[in-house]
């Protein structure tokens, strides 16, 4: 169930098809064939540097963080990280930190009844640029009912040692380096976004005076475009959760992307179609706030 | 077109007599997306009296008859996707508001699937 092939075909199946096939080539077609053939083909180290090479192709939980002062790398001994380092690198403007991370899920399955463990590598990244800390981890698999055979039904699944632990840890870890980190606050941002005709949100929740407002647009409806008065009323206000469309006819920006302007977290929950994708948000939404 | 001959088609029948909220249905509602409930609420007219009056507006030719698959998540419930005729629900369907929201189902088969109905004046 948890052999190093087991983790190696999880790790991958956390990829757009398309991705394995100009990388790898295999000789198969269906991503069911293909992943055992390239774990079978390939040695470990390959396999995780494709991973983290192309963590952009993937879809990600993204985390934003405000430091108190600018990071200084020499300052910085990522040698006593609680996780190993498994790449290190200068890109975008700053540091990045790449390692894998294993998660387990405590799971129930019946058909017959059974408690089984699955673990899983998780790429995250975590990168200094300035005075701004970006936690970037991909999302792993919610459908556990995939890793078991036709028949059998999972009726729990709890997430041993999620995100949340490695963003503590790396938190941790930046406090004991000398930085003060806080949820980067992200309404400037997205709204410069908006006012500019550059996204447009398909779901909106925000907050009134003394209630939280939740607009839910139907069929391929955006916002702004149906209803401008309420985007003038909510523009004032501290914006929750939201999904956005990208409004131009490039693809500088993911087409989709959900934020949390007020919490600090982006969300990319759809693969994006290419690796700039993500990075463009994230620099778009910075460069603004 | 404008709402004038649904409203002939409304006066013509007996309620018309006692119909004197026009211009709310004008003020109030979208074109493009009329419901049974906005006429029936309007007109202050049984829920049936004001489907009647929009499929006779339909024969009228005055408006056309669309279906809204709804989002069967109870958080969500928004139109995926209108269709003209219901022999053309999909077998499987995805709402992607509810797929970036991840929730934990956001793909229905057809046998999950609610619609709506709704007007559209030609």
């Amino acid at each position: 169930m948890n052999s190093a092939k087991n983790l190696s075909q999880r790790l991958l199946k956390l990829y757009p098809v398309k991705a394995l096939k100009e990388f790898f080539d295999p000789d198969t077609t269906t991503q069911a064939e293909q992943i055992p053939e390239i774990v079978n083909g390939h040695p470990f180290n390959k396999i995780k540097n494709f991973a983290l090479d192309n963590y952009n192709l993937t879809k990600q939980h993204i985390f934003l963080f405000k430091l108190n002062k600018k990071f200084v790398r020499s300052k910085f001994n990522s040698a006593g990280f609680p996780i190993p380092v498994d790449q290190e690198l200068i890109q975008h403007g700053g540091h990045s930190f790449k390692f894998l991370h294993k998660v387990d899920f405590d799971t129930t399955v019946l058909n017959p009844y059974e408690q089984v463990t699955i673990s899983f590598y998780q790429p995250i990244i975590f990168s200094f640029r300035n005075d701004d800390l970006i936690i970037q981890a991909t999302i792993l698999e919610k459908n556990m009912d995939s890793y078991f055979s036709i028949g059998r039904r999972v009726v729990d699944s709890i997430k041993q040692n999620g995100e949340g632990i490695v963003i503590s840890d790396i938190l941790d870890f930046v406090r004991k380096s000398g930085y003060q980190a806080s949820s980067n606050d992200l309404n400037k941002g997205i709204k410069a976004l908006w006012e500019n005709k550059v996204i447009d949100s398909k779901y909106a929740k925000w907050k009134k005076d003394r209630s939280t407002t939740t607009e839910v647009m139907d069929e391929e409806y955006t916002l702004r475009d149906q209803y401008p008065e309420v985007y003038k009323a909510l523009i004032k206000s501290p914006l929750n959760k939201m999904i956005f469309k990208y409004k131009l006819a490039d693809q500088t920006l993911c087409n989709h992307f959900t934020v949390d302007p007020t919490g600090g977290t982006l969300n990319v929950t759809i693969y994006p179609e290419t690796p700039n994708q993500i990075e463009n948000v994230i620099r778009e939404i910075l460069s603004n706030n | 077109m404008s709402f004038a001959k649904f409203f002939q088609i409304i006066d013509k029948s007996f309620i018309g007599k006692w119909v004197d909220k026009k211009l709310n249905i004008v003020e109030h509602t979208n074109p493009d997306r009329i419901y049974i409930e906005n006429i029936r609420q309007f007109y202050n007219i049984p829920y049936p009296f004001a489907r009647f009056l929009c499929d006779l507006a339909v024969r009228e030719g005055v408006f056309t008859k669309h279906f809204g698959i709804i989002c069967p998540n109870e958080n969500c419930g928004r139109i995926i996707k209108s269709i003209d005729n219901l022999n053309e629900l999909p077998n499987e369907i995805t709402c992607t508001t509810c797929e970036m929201l991840e929730e934990s189902k956001f793909t229905f088969v057809k046998k999950e699937i609610k619609t709506i109905v709704y007007y559209k004046l030609i």
